[in-house]
């Protein structure tokens, strides 16, 4: 209740002089004027979703407040998948040294572990389809970017489930618990070298991630002699080789005393990520990343700063920051839509869910979507995917144009195809969709097919009104697709 | 003949001077000689170097690599303890004619044997413990961009990365595979109108346009017309090839060309895979730079290798190689000045069984922008060799 004042109030002071702003009050304060409009409801669920509102929740949301909405969309967060996980066929219980190997072994052993790796990214694919809720995989995505792996060096699609799974279960709950998790499970210690960590020879690659990337940020608060020091802490870490988990060797522990952060003590590894937790600076940070990711390349310092106190005000609870966005005022700002660029995987997840398509058959997605510079488990390197301007280059635009195009020429009056059987995989990569819902009555209303699917102006000159195929295609090519 | 289309491009490239109504030549000090292309071929999976240049008079070279070495007959010796592995047979007449330089024991210090970091260093310049997000010839671009006089900063004939021309403002095409339907593809996208739109739809905007007038200013020159005769091998990396002297015969002007090879990652029965690699990278160049001699155009481009690293000197027991660290690369032109350049890193003085580079990979790049296309960027921090005449 007092947020909803607070936000009025907030609201009205920076767009209106003094003497509309009990007006504005008033108006946003009452009841039924606060109701969502339809665009803030498509704006709302296209941010929180792969770029797009899927039709049928738009509806639903249109009774409620804004922050109705917005709890009941982190209301309906999940932790669990919905789609059963591949079975591997490698287990990292079970590493042979591929050195010993000889060369047809080696090859066989290299092809199951890739095999396992395309499984787990199948697989997380069609997750992102059948998903009630979007947004738990929008933030499963958001952590593999902050909490980088890459595949190649983990290996083993066990690990990699494993994170997945931590990423999941902790992403829309607590900080604290996601970055501990993260921290000590296999995937993060071998791809940062967390294992090789021993006393006398500390290996400082996790220490510095953990501070420039997974909470601090680069040249923030820390100093070099920090991650020195705190290297020393998180020694002792280890795999386990026979139960292949994390384990805490005693022996191999650096038990002196380090200075990490103004504090001294003879830490460990979990001592000194809570030094670090206590740092306003994360909050800030974490905000800072989560604005960007839904609400503007254009970060409001002030109101990061603010939001980001609420991470350390409410127990790490990151529902709370996240709520705190999606409740700015620069979030509902008008302005502000069409002003991110949807990234290849909510490019496809999007596109084919709202065609129906969700059946396509996952490699084929991943191939596009690898195309457009965006291959699951495969960030470029330990920053991640850059995002944002950068993944419109001179390859991605034809890449984005050549998966809206096939997914396009599968939506067809199945009635009208004769015979399934004839139906050519080439022309019809994704499978076929229905295109029976384009006669429904609300999408033979002018303009409401660009009103449900664009967030900005079409800028191409091509009709852009009607119910007709051609014109869900211009909308589907237009570059205002391309923004959300 | 000059087209007013191109007359009008000419013009752009002057400048005229705010209120005065008067023009000056677009001349600066750093103007670029973009006209010159320069060709790059990236060895996927890093490159054996010590069996692409063979220390033949080094018997540590035969006790480590017992099943791997080039036997001491087979090799192509050019002077007195260096020879070539016996695939590049068909890169000796370029050797000959001093057309190929060969720049030896290349690396940087505290090397990383990912391939992915790997690649990331040799594609941005950096050091080995700093992200950049910019290849390294897009920072070039970013100085001294090329203008709208030519077709496109960099054209992609190689696999999906654009590697040094990632990023920044490279208008870029890739043209993998079938280059006539891409370049359809792209000279039908319809940019859409720029007016009054945001920043993010601007920029797409933008990319839409530069890929369609790259597409529509290749398209012109025809190249489906230019038949090039003459004898590249049958692979991939050999069609790259013939598409870039077709792109360049017809007059397409670019001022690089990406080519790329893969499987260069020999873990594990290195050979005759290794050999067949090379072969193709020799088979191609020759044939490349024959065609190119023939249409006069070879004082106008040049083909630099590179690699994200060399291999374990010692050869592991799946008689493969293990990820290493420096190792040579090669310039093949007109203008080069052929021969060896740097030092081949001896065998006794290693590093975790890795070669100790001579030479920083840096060095490399700052003969090409200088020595190739006369500029000076900051950025490299390391001298040209006087390899380009």
């Amino acid at each position: 209740m007092e947020a909803a004042r607070d936000f009025g109030l907030k609201f009205s002071m920076k767009l209106f002089t003094p003497i509309f702003a009990l007006f504005t009050w008033v108006l946003l304060s009452t009841g039924p004027v606060e109701a969502l409009t339809f665009d803030e409801a498509r704006h709302l669920l296209a941010r929180t979703g792969f770029g797009l509102a899927p039709e049928a929740e738009i509806k639903p949301l249109l009774p409620l407040t804004h922050e109705e909405a917005v709890d009941r969309i982190l209301e309906t967060t999940i932790t669990e998948p919905v789609t059963s996980v591949p079975r591997f066929r490698r287990h990292p219980t079970d590493r042979p040294k591929v050195r010993k190997m000889d060369g047809p072994t080696r090859n066989a052993h290299q092809k199951a572990l890739r095999e396992d790796r395309n499984d787990l990214r199948f697989w997380w694919i069609r997750e992102m389809l059948a998903t009630p809720s979007p947004l738990t995989e929008r933030m499963v995505l958001f952590w593999h970017n902050h909490f980088v792996s890459e595949a190649n060096k983990v290996q083993y699609g066990q690990w990699l489930y494993s994170q997945n799974a931590i990423f999941r279960k902790f992403g829309l709950g607590d900080f604290r618990k996601l970055l501990i998790e993260t921290s000590i499970d296999p995937a993060m210690m071998i791809y940062l070298d967390a294992n090789k960590n021993k006393r006398n020879n500390p290996n400082e690659n996790f220490a510095r991630e953990i501070l420039e990337l997974f909470t601090l940020g680069e040249g923030h608060v820390y100093t070099e002699e920090d991650i020195r020091e705190s290297a020393r802490a998180y020694t002792g870490w280890r795999i386990n080789a026979k139960s292949a988990e994390f384990e805490f060797r005693l022996g191999l522990h650096d038990n002196g005393v380090k200075n990490v952060l103004g504090e001294s003590g003879t830490f460990d590894g979990i001592d000194v990520i809570d030094i670090i937790l206590k740092q306003p600076r994360v909050g800030e940070f974490i905000a800072e990343k989560l604005w960007r990711e839904f609400v503007s390349l254009n970060v409001d310092r002030q109101e990061v700063k603010r939001i980001g106190a609420l991470l350390h005000q409410h127990k790490y609870q990151l529902k709370t920051v996240l709520k705190a966005i999606l409740m700015s005022e620069e979030f509902r700002d008008p302005a502000n839509r069409g002003s991110l660029v949807k990234s290849p995987v909510e490019l496809t997840i999007g596109t084919l869910g709202f065609l129906g398509l969700t059946e396509a058959a996952p490699r084929r997605i991943w191939n596009h979507q690898k195309r457009m510079g965006q291959s699951l488990l495969d960030p470029p390197d330990v920053k991640g995917w850059r995002g944002g301007l950068a993944w419109i280059t001179s390859t991605s635009t034809l890449g984005r144009n050549q998966f809206l195009s096939a997914s396009f020429r599968g939506v067809r009056n199945s009635a009208k195809v004769q015979d399934m059987a004839m139906i050519n995989e080439r022309k019809f990569p994704f499978g076929m969709a229905d295109s029976r819902p384009f006669q429904s009555r609300e999408r033979r209303e002018p303009g409401y097919l660009k009103k449900l699917m664009l967030a900005v102006d079409p800028v191409m000159n091509r009709r852009s009104e009607g119910p007709q195929r051609v014109v869900f295609r211009n909308i589907l090519l237009d570059p205002a697709y391309q923004v959300k | 003949m000059l087209e007013r289309r191109d007359f009008l491009k000419f013009s752009a490239l002057s400048t005229v001077v705010a209120g005065t109504g008067i023009t000056i030549p677009f001349a600066p000090a750093w103007a670029a000689r973009w006209d010159r292309t320069l060709i790059l071929l990236e060895l996927k999976g890093g490159n054996d170097g010590l069996n692409t240049i063979v220390p033949f008079t080094d018997q540590a070279y035969y006790d480590v690599r017992p099943t791997l070495a080039v036997a001491r007959d087979k090799v192509l010796k050019v002077d007195g303890k260096l020879g070539f592995n016996p695939a590049w047979n068909t890169l000796m007449p370029l050797w000959s004619n001093k057309q190929m330089a060969a720049v030896m024991g290349l690396g940087y210090p505290n090397p990383n044997l990912s391939h992915f970091r790997g690649i990331d260093i040799w594609n941005t310049a950096s050091d080995a413990d700093e992200l950049l997000d910019i290849g390294w010839i897009s920072r070039l671009f970013e100085t001294a961009p090329p203008g709208s006089g030519y077709a496109a900063d960099g054209v992609n004939l190689g696999y999906n990365e654009l590697g040094p021309l990632n990023g920044g403002n490279t208008r870029s095409i890739s043209l993998q595979k079938r280059p006539e339907r891409i370049l359809k593809q792209a000279s039908r996208l319809y940019p859409g109108r720029a007016a009054g739109v945001n920043d993010m739809m601007a920029h797409i905007i933008k990319q839409r346009r530069d890929l369609r007038s790259a597409a529509e200013n290749i398209i012109a020159k025809q190249i489906e017309a230019v038949q090039v005769q003459g004898h590249f091998p049958e692979t991939a990396l050999g069609e790259q090839f013939r598409t870039a002297a077709r792109l360049l015969i017809a007059g397409v002007k670019v001022p690089v060309l990406k080519l790329s090879i893969a499987k260069f990652d020999t873990h594990a029965q290195q050979e005759p895979l290794h050999g067949a690699l090379l072969a193709d990278v020799g088979g191609s160049i020759a044939a490349f730079a024959a065609e190119m001699e023939k249409q006069g155009f070879w004082n106008n481009v040049l083909v630099m290798t590179f690699s994200e690293f060399g291999r374990r000197v010692k050869e592991n027991i799946s008689a493969g190689t293990d990820h290493g660290t420096a190792a040579p690369q090669f310039l093949f032109g007109g203008r080069v000045s052929g021969g060896f350049y740097g030092e081949h890193p001896p065998l006794d003085d290693l590093e975790n069984g890795n070669l100790k580079h001579r030479l920083h990979f840096r060095s490399l790049y700052a003969t090409v922008t200088e020595e190739w296309w006369g500029l000076q960027p900051d950025f490299l921090r390391a001298k040209p060799l006087g390899i380009i005449t």
